[in-house]
């Protein structure tokens, strides 16, 4: 069975980067959210295995929208990838949950080492 | 291709040579070998007199360039040596293609070389950071911005990312112009981002929409039909992904900001209360406008 993988980042240049970059690395139905509150609703709808959040966006950021994502399921997967990848970023996603970081722009081998690393069913 | 991109751009401005000329010297200049002659003015060892010399003499002995500029006292073993290196470089072919297109003469190429460091204020180290590509040398050597040292280097570690992310992303042929503290300034378009942190850092990108347009198609490795909002969007994520990796080289350093998101106005009037700067930034394509400041 396909992997449900939440994306969300505000730019759409973004998004089609990563679906193109994910698509090459595991066969998966992925689901847009361009903004953090737009995340947190299609986290409780979908229920996916694997979230890609960016951290600066409008209306709610990604470091409010995991602790939201977290608060309702405290075992959701959720990797932040930002071009902030700052010691403060860093340490407030990781103390709320955030199992892991991608610098943007990130290379696709990145990518294959942490959804290796978190779904094991990737080949 | 930086030493082409800045030199060139100087003749231009200055005259020296013709917007069709340009282009087609930089078609060309590709398939071009470097001439030992050419190198050696460039790197100061010999004159053009001295190089016209050794021409001369070529044209009635069978030997090659290094051997006669040797046998003259032009140039040394060593320097020779470094010469047969240089030459495989392509950041010379600039000039020798000049020459060879005939829009430029030997003589008028070394004189505009000194010129063009005279102009700039270049000290020798800083012409050979541009002609190895050294940007962040470069940016120091173009920016003075009226602050205190620090805001300053703030400002060129900005800038030196900027120009090293449109080199990554967009365009290898980037060359930036001086400094130049804004009054008011209109943009048909214009792209900003502000950095908060222990003050507030503004920074923007003005432009035209063509120009726009072309850095947005080369950044998303897409065409986009007209500067919609996919291409608008492209351009926000560029200077998006820059200041994002600008903050964290802050963060390595123990300074902390935040980024809002990016925006974007059509139409801009730029009529600050603080001092901004702006840096003219000309690619293949045209010219955008970084825009830096900091904000009370």
């Amino acid at each position: 069975m396909e992997k449900k993988i939440l994306l969300c980042d505000d730019s759409i240049t973004v998004r089609k980067k990563l679906i193109q970059s994910l698509k090459s690395i595991i066969e998966c139905e992925i689901i847009e959210a361009t903004n953090g509150e737009e995340a947190v609703k299609l986290y409780s709808s979908n229920k996916p295995e694997l979230v890609f959040m960016d951290i600066v966006m409008p209306f709610m950021d990604g470091l409010e929208a995991l602790e939201h994502i977290m608060a309702k399921d405290p075992n959701a997967k959720v990797i932040m990838l930002s071009s902030v990848g700052t010691k403060s970023n860093l340490q407030k996603a990781l103390k709320s949950g955030a199992i892991d970081f991608v610098q943007k722009p990130w290379e696709d081998e990145r990518l294959k080492v942490v959804i290796q690393s978190h779904l094991k069913e990737v080949e | 291709m930086m030493f082409s991109a800045f030199f060139g751009n100087y003749l231009l401005n200055k005259g020296r040579v013709q917007l069709e000329d340009m282009k087609r010297v930089l078609e060309v200049m590709h398939t071009k070998n470097l001439k030992l002659g050419v190198l050696a003015i460039n790197l100061g060892y010999m004159t053009a007199k001295e190089v016209e010399n050794v021409h001369d003499k070529q044209a009635f002995m069978d030997k090659y360039f290094g051997e006669v500029a040797i046998e003259q006292g032009y140039l040394t073993e060593e320097q020779l040596e470094i010469l047969l290196a240089e030459q495989k470089s392509e950041r010379l072919v600039l000039a020798q293609t000049l020459i060879e297109e005939g829009i430029m003469s030997l003589e008028a190429f070394e004189q505009e070389i000194n010129l063009y460091k005279i102009e700039y204020g270049l000290n020798d180290d800083q012409f050979e950071a541009i002609r190895n590509g050294d940007v962040h040398v470069v940016a120091t050597a173009f920016m003075t911005f009226e602050k205190e040292e620090k805001v300053q280097q703030f400002y060129i570690e900005f800038v030196t990312l900027f120009v090293k992310n449109l080199i990554r992303f967009v365009d290898s042929h980037v060359s930036i112009d001086r400094v130049q503290r804004i009054d008011e300034l209109e943009y048909p378009h214009l792209i900003s981002q502000y950095l908060v942190g222990e003050d507030t850092f503004f920074t923007a990108v003005g432009g035209s929409e063509e120009v726009f347009l072309t850095l947005a198609e080369k950044y998303a490795t897409t065409s986009f039909e007209a500067f919609d909002e996919y291409a608008i969007d492209a351009c926000q994520e560029f200077l998006n992904v820059t200041t994002g990796l600008f903050a964290v080289n802050l963060s390595d350093q123990d300074i902390e900001y935040t980024l809002k998101p990016p925006t974007h106005v059509t139409d801009a009037i730029v009529r600050p209360k603080n001092t901004l700067y702006r840096i003219p930034v000309h690619l293949s394509h045209g010219t955008i406008y970084l825009i830096v400041g900091h904000l009370d």
